[in-house]
């Protein structure tokens, strides 16, 4: 599987990309990254919290508690404006990133 | 299900956050462990794999906790930016200190946190400073009581101590007319020129008679250092002191406290010394103890001393009396060169009236530490000590270091992340300084209290003399600054190495595995120089303290030069009763036969005092019929003796003569030389029949009679010193030693001594009764001094050394594990690993001592004079240390090495 490095440098972007469909809790987000990615991209618990604290501490995101009829007591986050301009932006750099590595890789491969 | 608060509360560290912070996390990881566990069980999970797939996702706890406390720090590290950003102006002008101390404040909390995770590391680097801090403060304060306190009198820099001075002494004391003319002669730069001179007397009081010591003094003694007397007066200029006057007396403070429980009428009362009876009329301040270092418990006016049995006609012999010390207080206005050239005019007229190359040395008190006469060894000695415990210092302070640097790469990761989160580098090396300066501090306060253990271990330290010196140890201001100092040094000096070393951190490197080599290796250099370092300052340390462990078995074996070690010794001082040489010497041979005749002594004899003690007297010695520019004079010690002394001694004559019973006051002078003393007067030729005189003045022409065999004289480790035996019935002393030597143990034979001088005569007690054991032990107290405070040292060196160089090599180990994992799996042995390990560690210790060797082989020289038997390149003493350390290296690197060899290469693999 995929370097640390580049699960780590990604994370904030997947974290990003999940909650801008709709809000979700903690546990959704890592489980949901790991099931569209078939298992390959895992989170544990103990590096997806840290880093969902320090887009709070951002801005990017927002979590609040919420206690659904029926449900367990959960907090969920969601996208701020910021946090919105921050998934533009990644987005485009993970592109360009992208693109750039494919060129060299494509070139070492001619 | 699982109580998971419980369990996060157990496995996570987040103490240092507010309660609600600490909720909030417990209650969201909870949550999460809990969504995991319910979807296990729908899958049909059972609980305790339910349970595990949960505990699995969480990951490392340790990695949550790190995050976590940087990520929160981090904020409040922020938010508190954020504060002063947006300050006003109020807060603008305040926020230098403000910012600065807020700053300090969170340094200091994180420090405490980290702290609190590591408790075994904060013990050892706090024990190791607190040991190495704790010596120097010792070592210091016996300094600082010696050499640094001030006197308790009035402007003591304006005091100035006069004496004499030659090639072959330092310090010679005046004679009373010497003083005189002084004090007449420097009149103009000197307010006051005062003289004073040890006295021992003997104090009756209910029956009893005990010594009392003390001090015989000038009558303007007191006014001249401004003293104030805690009760009454002190003496009167041109009343108390003159011949004629009622004998008065000023006790000391606290003699007055403890034979009078401090009663105010003791004014007036009288107190008897020597049988002459002293009219109290002062008390001095409790503060002021004399100016010898012990504390006075009398002073009596120097032409009334009880030790001057003669009289003012004995205190007025300008060739004999060299007895007294003189300071004096400069007049308003003159300085220092001033008085010095006056002085220098003066000897030129006193020069006159004496013989020989000597000349007036003129020193500011202040200068002096105990007495011009040993000041010079004693500060020798303790800037020996001193550089001693500064390089025990050294040693522990590698070990702080060290341990920073091994800290500071396994937090490698950390101070990544916390660069990455826009921590300023500036702000890192702070809060790893802000750490290390606590941890100094701690060893410091700790130090202090080890400081002080010490000091009342030194203090048990009295040499065996009959008086009591005055050493008054404590945790002072000065002491505690000094302390502080070396403390706040320490912490920067070895903080700022590691603090520099670990934020040149390769970033990406650092973040991207578990454990990068680049990262280290640097620091590992460093870390290795240190350990080569420790090894070699504790290779010297402990060289000199087997060289001083070498001396004093060498000193324990030395032969005295007598053979007779089963007696006893015991001192009279007679003149505290007669001052003619005819009754005095009829009491001594009275008291000589009285103790000849006890039962269990064979053989009794007069000597001035037992050689290798103290009292030995010194003298100038010429070949009668020769000119001195010859060469045909020498220095040699005196000694008066009995008929008998050397049978009694065991002491072989080589050639001649003993002194016998027809050598009597009216017959020819005759004298017994030593080998040495032959040899430097007249060489290879016999001395038998030749003619000396003894003493620059002396009229007297002594006959060699006889050549008696070298022994030690002064110290136990002395070159072959010049001796001359003169007949105590030819030439005379007060104060006479009688020597015994006992059939058995001569321990119980002593209360009898005792009986027997109070028989002989109630009024002169014995001034001191000893075994000669006892005697001897006194030429063993310096080098036990040295042998036990280095033995210390030793040992502190060598079990730091051994802690530096474990940690050394076991971080090595745990951080090359994966390489062992490789090697094994590859097939290597248990052998080769172990072989290894071992070798690279024992590559640091073998270099280490390699340097240590031949810096201590290079330094060595300089202890010459205080070793005993021993050469400073004593070849066994540094095998010895060579095995020592060997051994001590093995036993380091034997424990990393065997869990390197042990290690599973499949599980360290995986962990990677």
């Amino acid at each position: 599987m995929g370097g640390e490095a580049l699960k780590k440098g990604s994370a904030e972007l997947l974290i990003l990309t999940m909650l801008q469909e709709e809000s979700r809790h903690g546990y959704e987000i890592g489980k949901l990254i790991e099931l569209r990615s078939e298992g390959r991209i895992q989170f544990h618990i103990s590096s997806l919290y840290p880093i969902l604290v320090r887009m709070q501490q951002r801005g990017w995101i927002s979590g609040r508690w919420v206690e659904k009829p029926g449900q367990r007591r959960r907090r969920y986050y969601h996208l701020t404006p910021r946090g919105e301009q921050a998934l533009v932006e990644q987005r485009r750099e993970w592109a360009e990133f992208s693109l750039a590595v494919n060129d060299v890789i494509g070139f070492d491969h001619a | 299900m699982p109580d998971w608060t419980e369990l996060i509360r157990r496995n996570l560290p987040l103490e240092a956050l507010t309660h609600d912070r600490r909720e909030e996390i417990t209650a969201e990881i909870a949550n999460q462990l809990e969504e995991s566990w319910i979807e296990a069980r729908a899958r049909g999970l059972t609980e305790a794999e339910a349970e595990r797939e949960a505990l699995t996702r969480l990951g490392e706890w340790n990695d949550l906790a790190e995050h976590l406390d940087i990520l929160e720090h981090g904020q409040r590290e922020k938010l508190a930016g954020q504060w002063f950003d947006a300050g006003e102006t109020v807060l603008k002008r305040r926020g230098g200190v403000a910012a600065a101390l807020a700053d300090l404040g969170r340094d200091i909390g994180y420090s405490l946190r980290s702290f609190r995770r590591s408790p075994g590391f904060v013990f050892v680097a706090v024990v190791s400073l607190a040991l190495g801090i704790g010596v120097n403060s010792a070592i210091f304060s016996l300094f600082e009581s010696i050499f640094l306190r001030s006197l308790p009198v009035e402007a003591p820099e304006e005091l100035m101590e006069i004496y004499w001075s030659g090639d072959d002494f330092t310090y010679g004391p005046f004679s009373y007319p010497d003083y005189l003319d002084l004090r007449r002669l420097t009149e103009d730069v000197f307010s006051d020129l005062i003289t004073y001179d040890i006295s021992i007397g003997v104090h009756e009081s209910d029956g009893h008679s005990e010594y009392v010591f003390g001090e015989a003094v000038t009558a303007n003694y007191f006014s001249a250092f401004g003293i104030v007397p805690a009760l009454g007066r002190f003496f009167i200029d041109g009343a108390d002191d003159e011949p004629g006057a009622e004998p008065t007396i000023v006790l000391g403070h606290q003699t007055w406290q403890e034979r009078y429980g401090g009663d105010r009428d003791v004014l007036g009362q009288s107190f008897r010394l020597n049988g002459v009876e002293y009219r109290i009329v002062g008390v001095a301040p409790a503060q002021f103890t004399g100016m010898l270092p012990m504390t006075s418990e009398i002073w009596v006016p120097i032409t009334h001393d009880p030790m001057i049995g003669g009289g003012l006609a004995d205190l007025m012999n300008r060739e004999t009396q060299f007895l007294f010390s003189v300071k004096g207080r400069r007049r308003p206005g003159v300085g220092q060169a001033e008085a010095s050239a006056v002085i220098q005019a003066a000897e030129a007229a006193i020069h006159e009236l004496h013989s020989g190359d000597y000349h007036f040395t003129v020193v500011a008190v202040e200068d002096i530490g105990v007495h011009g006469l040993i000041d010079t060894p004693v500060r020798l000695f303790l800037q020996f000590l001193m550089v001693m415990v500064g390089l025990a210092l050294l040693i522990a302070c590698t070990n702080l270091a060290g341990m920073l640097l091994a800290r500071a790469t396994a937090r490698r990761r950390e101070i990544a992340v916390r660069l990455a989160l826009g921590s300023s580098r500036w702000r890192l090396v702070r809060q790893l300084l802000a750490e290390s300066l606590l941890l100094a501090l701690a060893g410091g306060a700790a130090g202090l209290a080890v400081a002080w253990v010490l000091q009342r271990a030194l203090m048990t330290f009295q040499p065996p003399l009959p008086i009591p010196i005055n050493l008054d140890l404590g945790l002072n201001a000065g002491v505690v600054l000094f302390t502080g100092a070396v403390a706040v040094v320490t912490g920067i000096v070895f903080g700022l190495l590691p603090a520099a070393q670990s934020i040149r951190t390769d970033l990406v490197a650092s973040l991207k595995s578990r454990d990068s080599f680049r990262g280290g290796r640097q620091r590992f250099h460093l870390r290795r120089i240190l350990v080569v370092g420790q090894v070699a300052v504790s290779t010297l340390l402990l060289i000199c303290t087997g060289l001083f462990l070498r001396s004093l078995a060498s000193a324990g074996s030395t032969d005295p030069g007598f053979a007779t070690t089963q007696g006893f010794t015991v001192l009279f001082e007679s003149a505290v009763k007669h001052s003619e040489p005819e009754t005095i010497r009829r009491y001594f041979h009275q008291m000589r036969e009285r103790i000849a005749a006890l039962p269990g002594v064979e053989e009794a004899a007069l000597i001035t005092s037992l050689p290798l003690g103290a009292g030995i007297a010194n003298s100038h010695i010429s070949d009668a019929d020769r000119e001195e520019e010859d060469g045909a004079a020498a220095e040699a010690d005196v000694a008066r003796i009995g008929v008998n002394y050397f049978t009694t001694m065991g002491i072989p004559l080589l050639s001649g003569r003993s002194f016998e019973a027809g050598d009597t006051e009216g017959a020819r002078p005759v004298a017994v030389i030593n080998e040495t003393l032959a040899r430097r007067l007249w060489a290879d030729a016999n001395p038998i029949g030749r003619r000396l005189r003894v003493g620059f003045t002396g009229e007297t022409v002594w006959e060699v009679v006889g050549v008696a065999r070298n022994g030690k004289y002064r110290t136990l480790g002395e070159r072959p010193r010049g001796f001359i035996y003169l007949p105590f019935e030819q030439s005379f002393s007060s104060r006479m030693s009688i020597v015994a030597r006992t059939s058995g143990p001569p321990a119980p034979l002593l209360p009898l001594v005792y009986e027997e001088a109070r028989a002989v005569d109630p009024d002169i007690p014995v001034f001191e009764a000893k075994t000669i054991h006892e005697h001897l032990e006194i030429m063993l107290f310096v080098p036990r001094l040295l042998a036990t405070l280095l033995g210390g040292l030793g040992l502190l060196a060598l079990l730091l050394g051994l802690i530096g160089l474990y940690g050394t090599v076991s971080f090595d180990v745990a951080r090359r594990m994966h390489e062992v994992g490789v090697r094994i799996a590859l097939g290597a042995e248990h052998r080769d690993v172990l072989g290894t390990v071992m070798r690279e560690g024992l590559r640091l210790v073998v270099i280490g001592l390699a340097v240590g060797l031949v810096t201590a082989f290079a330094l060595g020289g300089a202890l010459a004079s205080l070793l005993i038997g021993v050469r400073p390149s004593d070849p066994a003493t540094y095998l010895f240390i060579t095995v020592i350390f060997l051994g001590v290296g093995v036993a380091a690197t034997w424990g990393p090495a065997r869990r390197a060899a042990a290690a599973d290469p499949v599980a360290l693999l995986r962990d990677e």
